[in-house]
């Protein structure tokens, strides 16, 4: 329900002024995440992610593509078709993001409200991740040049929400493409300057995405009243008039930068806010690559079990 | 299939064009043209062009230009009991803007900038004096030289025509692009400083005499004090370029 | 700044053993009893004679009647029942509230207490008039008066412990947690006020300066909050906390057991309230100390 009462706005946003939100964090304060990668075995890397309710599936897949450059067709798969338009160089693989709110998770993402949303945050994740700021070094994507290359799908499923979508959504992503394994591939010359390439099918074989480190993570801040918050849940969303979302990455470089919503703010706000989500990010990135390393070493103990979603 | 147009054929081929390199014989130059790092092509606004829309400007800028109508505040479609009044905007590049032609529906990119302008005007408009109405901003983008520039311009052009449709805003809104080359913040890329993935793109909309951003988006990686130099060099520009909008609807009245 | 990614982690085996033999717990198609003495409440359906459940939950004895209870439903309202809703719309003369049931409930212009005391205004300027006193998105309390045919229930305030709420937060648990008691209105001795919706929704506010009977019509419906000080401000969210651990752990919520889990969580900061294992031990303390209760 996206409905709140004047009254619970003011309360929300006055405790937010002292520095004491509705469930006692302070604004600058994340809620617990639980994290598990690795769980859906037809992918080639997943990750689910939940912070309080806020509940995301990501799987990555890696399939062959055509390196196409300079063409114009009526493709259905028009985002694919707008990161192929802007590969001007015919040596790099691509990443396609898609995001997908299962209607289970709000009423508001039944029907056709949810391709507005599943839109904004598609783009988004495409602006992040597709060229140098995305981390992924595409140039070691590609197979045979100008032919062929690895092309990394990244489909996002929302399972349930409870504010903070953008957060969740790009640690998820991190953390699948941290797991994600390419299958080795064997380049051989037949003659006449032709290249056939073989698959490996040895799971062993794989090797992890290269530049999967520099991925960078989204810190969204929330502007409600003059102050801004962290982590906002789905009531403390509903007093925000300005959300300003900041993608950092692991060295601290700012990737991307979007305002949304209908509000506006001083340029101190922002600047502030800049070197707070900076801050935030390198904690971030920090915490959850220590998380995966030691979820890989428990992996590799005998008796360790997936939970998936048993819990 | 577009049963209402005689399509060309679905795959097309654009002709190889010869990439013309210009070497730089001055090694220092940043940028084309004896372009400085500070400099805006200069710009022509003109409002009015559009006798049928309620406010419409033309905006222009060396090779870019952009057209916009307003219409509004008209009923509206959806009779939502509202308070305040709605934004609905629409961007288009027209098919033969951009070096690649687009097709006739609008893509994801345009659906995206369409949000982006209605969010950059929300706080601009006074929405509390038209309850039920909707302002519907119609945009087309006709020559096309640097994206992010022509969104800043896009920005530019519809304050213009939202002015000359006679809507009360608390104040102009002006929009001013970036680039990062070489650790340097450049005003105002065009296509090509545009097309080289390692430079990032920066885009800032701003009220000049509210001192207040609109919106602010930004793609590419960049340092965080780059970022915040950035904001600085387009609140200047902004604020110069507010003086040329201020300029010509003085003289347009 | 302390960001905590944690890995899922088996949940230990609640041993419940002895409970368990005294609840008879029954799935959908699952014969009840064959004796046609019984009347047979909800969740149930007869089929030949023979009584059957259609959910799955606890059976419910009451002298003749039997019903089956599941674990978690949609609050179904009975009359008398007191609720915490919030408006979703203004329509001609009525409001609708949603009461998280299986419909939305109706508040009638004629069940609101006007003020002054004056007649019901049959005018034009109705409309406008109604979003004066209630506007889509207000929580109020009110108690639920009668059915109409379609099965709605129909809400009144009418009584000046009802009305607008304001000066405090909702938090909406199951509401198979919160049971019918004598009275849903508790003043915990620390310092906060407790408005126990049947539908789940539970309203803590700071306990209000001005006395109800004393409240002008202008305050009554208005929306403007009192000044809270920082240590309400944070009982308030303790005790949100403390209701959201309670649900965590399916525990049936009311003011008693409210208080002891206070009085546990106060060794710890009020964010920490948030983490599972320290829910964990607050609501086994609080558990401990109502069962020594019962003892008694």
């Amino acid at each position: 329900m996206n409905l709140i009462s004047p009254s619970e706005k003011d309360f929300i946003t006055k405790g937010i002024e002292s520095d004491l939100r509705n469930d006692g964090r302070t604004r600058i304060a994340y809620r617990d995440f639980i994290i598990e990668t690795g769980i859906v075995s037809q992918a080639s890397g997943s990750c689910r992610l939940r912070l309080s309710k806020t509940d995301v599936l990501i799987g990555v897949k890696v399939e062959i593509g055509d390196i196409v450059s300079n063409t114009t067709s009526d493709n259905n798969n028009e985002q694919e078709q707008d990161i192929v338009n802007s590969q001007s160089e015919n040596d790099k693989g691509r990443i396609v993001c898609s995001v997908e709110c299962s209607p289970s998770a709000s009423r508001d993402f039944e029907g056709r409200g949810a391709n507005d949303i599943n839109n904004e945050l598609s783009q988004i994740m495409n602006r992040v991740l597709n060229g140098p700021q995305g981390g992924i070094d595409l140039k070691s994507l590609c197979i045979i040049p100008g032919a062929q290359c690895w092309v990394i799908y990244v489909d996002v499923l929302v399972l349930d929400y409870d504010g903070n979508l953008l957060d969740t959504i790009f640690l998820a992503t991190r953390a699948a493409l941290q797991n994600t394994r390419i299958p080795k591939v064997e380049i051989q010359d037949i003659g006449n300057g032709q290249l056939e390439f073989e698959i490996s099918d040895d799971i062993e074989d794989a090797e992890k995405i290269k530049g999967w480190e520099d991925v960078p993570v989204t810190v969204t801040l929330n502007k409600i009243g003059q102050k801004y918050i962290i982590d906002a849940t789905a009531m403390e969303e509903l007093c925000t008039d300005t959300k300003i979302i900041i993608a950092v990455n692991k060295s601290g470089e700012i990737c991307a930068m979007q305002k949304s919503l209908y509000g506006s703010l001083n340029p101190s706000l922002l600047t502030e806010m800049i070197r707070t989500a900076k801050d935030i990010g390198k904690v971030l990135i920090k915490n959850i690559d220590t998380t995966l390393e030691h979820e890989q070493v428990m992996a590799s103990r005998a008796n360790n079990k997936k939970f998936g979603f048993f819990i | 299939m577009d049963k209402r147009r005689i399509n060309g054929p679905e795959i097309s081929v654009k002709p190889i064009e010869k990439k013309i390199t210009q070497t730089n014989s001055n090694d220092n130059e940043i940028r084309k043209n004896n372009r400085s790092i500070e400099n805006i092509r200069p710009i022509f606004i003109k409002p009015n062009v559009i006798k049928k829309a309620n406010g419409s400007a033309y905006y222009e800028a060396e090779n870019i230009k952009v057209i916009c109508g307003v219409y509004g505040p008209r009923s509206s479609k959806r009779s939502m009991v509202s308070d305040e009044g709605n934004i609905y905007c629409e961007f288009k590049f027209a098919p033969f803007s951009c070096n690649k032609r687009c097709g006739y529906i609008r893509n994801a990119q345009e659906r995206e900038y369409s949000l982006i302008i209605q969010q950059a005007f929300l706080p601009a408009i006074r929405l509390n004096l038209y309850p039920k109405s909707t302002i519907d901003i119609y945009i087309t983008v006709l020559e096309n030289d640097g994206t992010t520039a022509c969104l800043a311009a896009a920005i530019t052009c519809a304050s213009i025509a939202l002015t000359d449709a006679g809507i009360q805003m608390y104040d102009l809104v002006a929009a001013a692009s970036a680039t990062c080359i070489k650790g340097n913040i450049c005003l105002d890329p065009d296509a090509s400083e545009e097309e080289n993935d390692t430079n990032s793109k920066f885009m800032l909309s701003y009220m000049p005499s509210l001192k207040q951003i609109t919106h602010v988006l930004c793609t590419g990686k960049m340092e965080a004090e780059q970022s915040i130099e950035a904001i600085n060099t387009c609140i200047d520009a902004c604020n110069s370029i507010k003086t040329v909008m201020d300029h010509c609807l003085i003289n347009s009245l | 700044m302390e960001i905590i990614f944690n890995t899922p982690t088996a949940p230990k085996d609640t041993e419940n053993v002895e409970n368990k033999q005294n609840f008879h717990i029954v799935t959908p198609g699952e014969q009840i009893t064959s004796d046609p003495a019984f009347m047979r409440g909800h969740g149930t359906y007869t089929q030949d004679d023979v009584v059957m459940s259609s959910v799955a939950g606890v059976v419910e004895r009451v002298n003749k009647l039997i019903s089956v209870k599941p674990l978690r439903t949609r609050y179904t309202a009975e009359i008398g029942d007191v609720v915490v809703g919030r408006i979703t719309e203004v329509a001609q003369k009525r409001w609708k509230v949603d009461i998280n049931g299986k419909q939305n409930a109706i508040l009638l212009l004629s069940s609101v207490n006007l003020p002054g005391g004056v007649q019901r205004r049959k005018t034009e300027l109705d409309e406008l008039n109604m979003k004066s006193f209630f506007a889509e998105g207000d929580l109020i309390g009110a108690e639920v008066q009668a059915f109409f045919h379609d099965g709605a229930s129909s809400l009144h305030t009418r009584n000046l412990k009802y009305g607008k709420l304001r000066n405090g937060s909702l938090v909406v648990v199951p509401p198979a947690l919160v049971r019918r008691c004598k009275s849903h209105f508790y003043t915990l001795p620390c310092g906060v006020d407790l408005i126990l919706g049947l539908n789940g929704y539970i309203f803590v506010s700071k306990h209000p300066e001005k006395k109800v009977e004393e409240l002008s019509p202008e305050e009554l419906y208005s929306d403007k909050n009192e000044e809270i000080t920082f240590y309400q401000r944070s009982t308030i969210a303790r005790v949100c906390n403390c209701i959201k651990a309670l649900a965590k752990r399916y525990m049936y919520i009311n003011d008693s057991i409210i208080i002891y889990a206070y009085e546990a969580s106060l060794p710890y900061k009020i964010s920490d309230l948030l983490h599972d294992d320290i829910c964990e031990v607050i609501v086994e303390k609080a558990k401990l100390q109502i069962e020594m209760q019962q003892a008694l």
